[in-house]
């Protein structure tokens, strides 16, 4: 079992059409797999179960208002189940951070249903405050997508500083499993970056490059994983090859 | 004034609790075998110098016991087993969290070796080690409270 957050400051890099189209081709390979949607916007919610309401989201689990059980949805569409995000989210911080522990509710929360998944997944918000704290320390590694088109090294150094702190302060180490190259549409471009991070930083750069693709917007709005809206698209394809390589 | 960000503050460590800090140096070239990697630590007006241990490549790690958040200066240097001392880092304030984790930068210079020689705790070759302390365990405590309050 590892839990592992989809991570990055910078709007608009495809965190949460990665984190639900590997958390499909996950599910399609057998693996037992939990999306939390921890982002204000909601928008793996939206993605996965279009405008629907639900009772009880990742808000009331980061704020131990009620039991995991009682939380998680099941998608058809997307085989895995779901821990849906809201706009409450927002405020979060305010209402944790007076709270001993504040920095753990989260990795706490998930103790009585870790167990039952393969693989746990984080769409994380992406402001750096106690929310994503609370996806790290309860992550065992993250993966970072970056847009080679808006690449920027200071993004990167963001989190590795973050990831740091978390380590210094807090006491808990979380890997870099690597960094997912989404929405290319220039190879040249996408040569530099990689040369600019391996040089740089030492990560892995996965090899299964994301295409811009409009099936990606188009299954997002028919609320299904781009590998079943457009099988042979190539974003379809190349989520799928992803989610292979991330798995081992 | 040293400055931490209070988003990594860890809430569950009261005030004057003590933590295990985590001291690593890393990006350590190939040590020969007679030599020692070292921390020196000063604590308020305690001097230690603990031996490393490797932890992987390029890595060595030691720990101690300190009351968390509390103004400490380390330094981390290499001797011989013979008690000669060749490289250091330089010496670095910091407040005692769960891991400090520092590069190898030794200095250029070997004016830092005086320092080592006005310590009257360090004497090389055979140096101070300091064993953690060890926490009392949760039985030992649940056992003298359940005593204590006649449970």
């Amino acid at each position: 079992m590892s839990v592992i957050s989809i991570i990055n400051q910078k709007g608009g890099v495809a965190k949460t059409t990665t984190a639900v189209n590997v958390a499909h081709a996950w599910a399609n390979k057998g693996k037992k797999v939990l999306l939390i949607d921890l982002d204000p916007q909601a928008s793996a919610t939206k993605s996965v179960f279009g405008d629907r309401e639900f009772d009880y989201t990742s808000f009331d689990l980061v704020a131990n208002k009620v039991g995991v059980k009682q939380i998680v949805q099941h998608s058809e569409n997307f085989g895995c189940d779901v821990i849906p995000g809201e706009i409450l989210l927002s405020g979060i911080d305010i209402h944790l951070a007076a709270q001993f522990g504040r920095e753990k509710f989260l990795r706490k929360s998930l103790m009585p249903i870790k167990a039952n998944y393969d693989k746990i997944i984080i769409d994380c918000s992406p402001t750096l405050g106690l929310l994503t704290v609370n996806a790290l320390m309860a992550s065992d590694e993250i993966v970072i997508p970056i847009c080679p088109e808006y690449f920027s090294l200071k993004g990167i150094d963001l989190i590795l500083d973050t990831l740091k702190n978390i380590r210094t302060g807090l006491g808990h180490e979380v890997k870099v499993k690597g960094i997912i190259i989404t929405r290319f549409k220039n190879r040249k471009v996408i040569k530099s970056v990689i040369q600019e991070v391996e040089d740089r930083y030492g990560l892995k750069v996965f090899k299964d490059y994301i295409p811009d693709n409009i099936a990606v917007e188009e299954a997002h709005h028919n609320h299904l994983p781009v590998s079943k809206y457009a099988p042979r698209s190539k974003a379809g394809k190349a989520y799928e090859a992803l989610a292979e390589e991330l798995i081992l | 004034m040293i400055k931490s960000n209070p988003l990594f503050h860890d809430s569950t460590v009261t005030q004057g609790a003590n933590v295990q800090t985590q001291f690593e140096v890393i990006n350590l070239p190939n040590l020969t075998d007679d030599k020692l990697v070292c921390l020196k630590l000063t604590v308020g007006d305690k001097l230690r110098f603990i031996e490393m241990t490797p932890k992987q490549d390029g890595v060595f790690h030691t720990s101690a016991w300190i009351e968390h958040r509390k103004k400490i200066a380390y330094q981390f240097f290499t001797q011989t087993k013979e008690g000669e001392l060749t490289q250091a880092t330089p010496i670095k304030e910091a407040l005692a969290l769960h891991t400090i984790v520092e590069k190898w930068r030794p200095l250029e210079t070997d004016e830092w070796k005086e320092d080592f020689r006005d310590a009257p705790e360090f004497s090389a070759p055979e140096m101070t080690f300091v064993e953690p302390q060890k926490k009392e365990a949760t039985e030992d405590i649940l056992d003298g409270l359940i005593d204590k309050w006649d449970l």
